[in-house]
């Protein structure tokens, strides 16, 4: 069993990295999409795919934000486990994402080195200890 | 609550106390508060400042000292007028016969940044008359004031040239415009109409850039793409602190670049290739700059060229790159061209 979400649905011109630099930002997405559907997924033990063709194009930092982010509160094997990316417009984006944002943002998970936040995001969900825990700014 | 002996208040309060309890204060200087700039105080006063002449030609690219050395002057406070409480600068382009692209971005980015402290430029027109006809073409002359401080007739929007400015944060609006103007770039060198994702990555990159780390007040950028027959130039332009004045380099690198007596230049090109940490000092970050320079490597933008602090960068004849001693551009300017070719390449 897979679900399947595009980032096109959510905005077809995505913006930077933070909401207080941008509308439509890599950190808005995480709390207002992803991280639901992430959560939703792992609990029914299904893979989530996520398609990121079929926008105007990426910041590499709209992208960093928003899998970092869940990388940081699920971590590298949960999201290697439980999430495909799919980009056949911009193959190299997924490589990106694969080979740097999530080993550095595993990086600062074992850091303890928390994500900024710019705007408050309503609860959020963190597996911690291998039980989903509910977080909030 | 803790004082801030910054504030006028406190600075006035901080030299009475220290009267009263015999110590001097640890300020060697009085305060003066003569030393606000004069935009900034608000009592009526009438400087008269001479204006700033423009050299013949204030080309950027190929006259890059002159040019540099007019820009600084208009952003000297010494060269501000006061009539009352209206501050202005006053410039003289008459004798202009040359200008570029460049050029016109970096004078609607100071333009600007004047403006936001309440300081507007007045000026003239080149005595050149192709050369005034082109100042009246650019648009420049919608964002200044003539010689008795009346906002010049604006001119039509020329279909050749784009300037989209913004501030504070990349809105929606601003996004959209931006991604269909690569759109209408495509259309106009290829005849498709279609979205381009890896130009959109390096504009919004640089956008990003300058709004979070350049520094310039009220976090302005400047985008603009003027269209010719076979390309496109794209221009982005900050007159923030510069790249190399936000440089976040570790103490090694540091001791490294002394030691080997590396020069600005050299250095600048380590931050294009992700030599130096990002200012935000997080792991994860420092992807704008090097994403820009693989760009150009791959060619997906040609003639690349940087001009911040006190370097500019050729991409495309690296021996052209140099660094400019005496004149220091406060800011960045990211110029570069799309063509064709360059398209095809990046689809």
């Amino acid at each position: 069993m897979e679900n399947t979400i595009y980032i096109k649905d959510f905005t077809e011109y995505p913006g930077l990295r933070h909401c207080s630099i941008s509308d439509d930002s890599g950190e808005e997405y995480y709390h207002s999409i992803l991280n639901q559907a992430f959560k939703n997924s792992y609990e029914k033990k299904e893979k989530l795919v996520l398609n990121l063709d079929f926008t105007a194009g990426y910041a590499p930092s709209f992208l960093d934000e928003a899998f970092g982010n869940l990388i940081y509160d699920f971590g590298i094997d949960t999201v290697n486990n439980h999430l495909e990316i799919i980009s056949e417009q911009e193959p190299d984006l997924k490589e990106m994402i694969i080979s740097e944002t999530f080993p550095q943002w595993e990086e600062r998970r074992n850091n303890n080195d928390e994500p900024k936040k710019t705007k408050e995001h309503k609860e959020w969900f963190r597996l911690v200890d291998g039980k989903l825990s509910i977080k909030n700014s | 609550m803790k004082k801030n002996y910054k504030k006028i208040k406190y600075k006035k309060w901080h030299d009475k106390r220290s009267q009263k309890i015999g110590k001097k204060p640890k300020r060697n200087k009085p305060y003066d508060p003569n030393k606000l700039p004069i935009y900034k105080n608000s009592r009526i006063e009438f400087i008269k400042a001479e204006p700033v002449i423009a050299p013949k030609n204030i080309c950027l690219l190929s006259e890059t000292h002159k040019s540099l050395e007019f820009y600084r002057e208009l952003r000297r406070e010494r060269n501000i007028s006061k009539m009352g409480r209206n501050c202005f600068v006053q410039m003289d382009i008459s004798k202009v016969e040359e200008f570029d692209y460049s050029s016109i971005c970096v004078l609607i980015a100071i333009i600007r940044d004047l403006k936001s402290k309440g300081i507007s430029l007045r000026g003239n027109y080149p005595d050149n008359l192709e050369c005034k006809n082109k100042i009246i073409e650019s648009g420049i002359l919608t964002f200044m004031f003539d010689n008795n401080g009346k906002p010049f007739k604006k001119s039509e929007k020329s279909d050749l040239l784009f300037i989209e400015k913004g501030s504070k944060m990349l809105s929606r609006e601003d996004n959209i415009r931006i991604s269909k103007t690569v759109t209408k770039v495509v259309k106009h060198l290829t005849g498709n109409e279609s979205h381009l994702p890896k130009l959109r990555t390096i504009l919004l990159e640089i956008c990003g850039n300058s709004i979070e780390w350049a520094e310039t007040y009220n976090k302005q950028w400047l985008f603009g793409v003027k269209y010719d027959d076979d390309k496109a130039i794209f221009t982005i332009t900050d007159v923030g602190k510069g790249i190399l004045k936000t440089l976040n380099k570790k103490f090694k690198h540091k001791l490294r670049d002394t030691f080997l007596m590396k020069q600005d230049d050299e250095i600048l090109q380590g931050a294009f290739i992700k030599k130096y940490g990002s200012s935000s000092r997080k792991v994860n970050r420092n992807k704008g700059l090097p994403s820009i320079k693989n760009g150009s490597d791959i060619g997906i933008i040609q003639n690349l060229k940087v001009v911040t602090n006190n370097v500019i960068l050729h991409y495309d004849n690296e021996f052209k790159s140099e660094l400019l001693d005496k004149h220091e551009f406060r800011g960045t300017l990211y110029r570069w061209e799309v063509t064709a070719n360059t398209i095809l390449k990046a689809s």
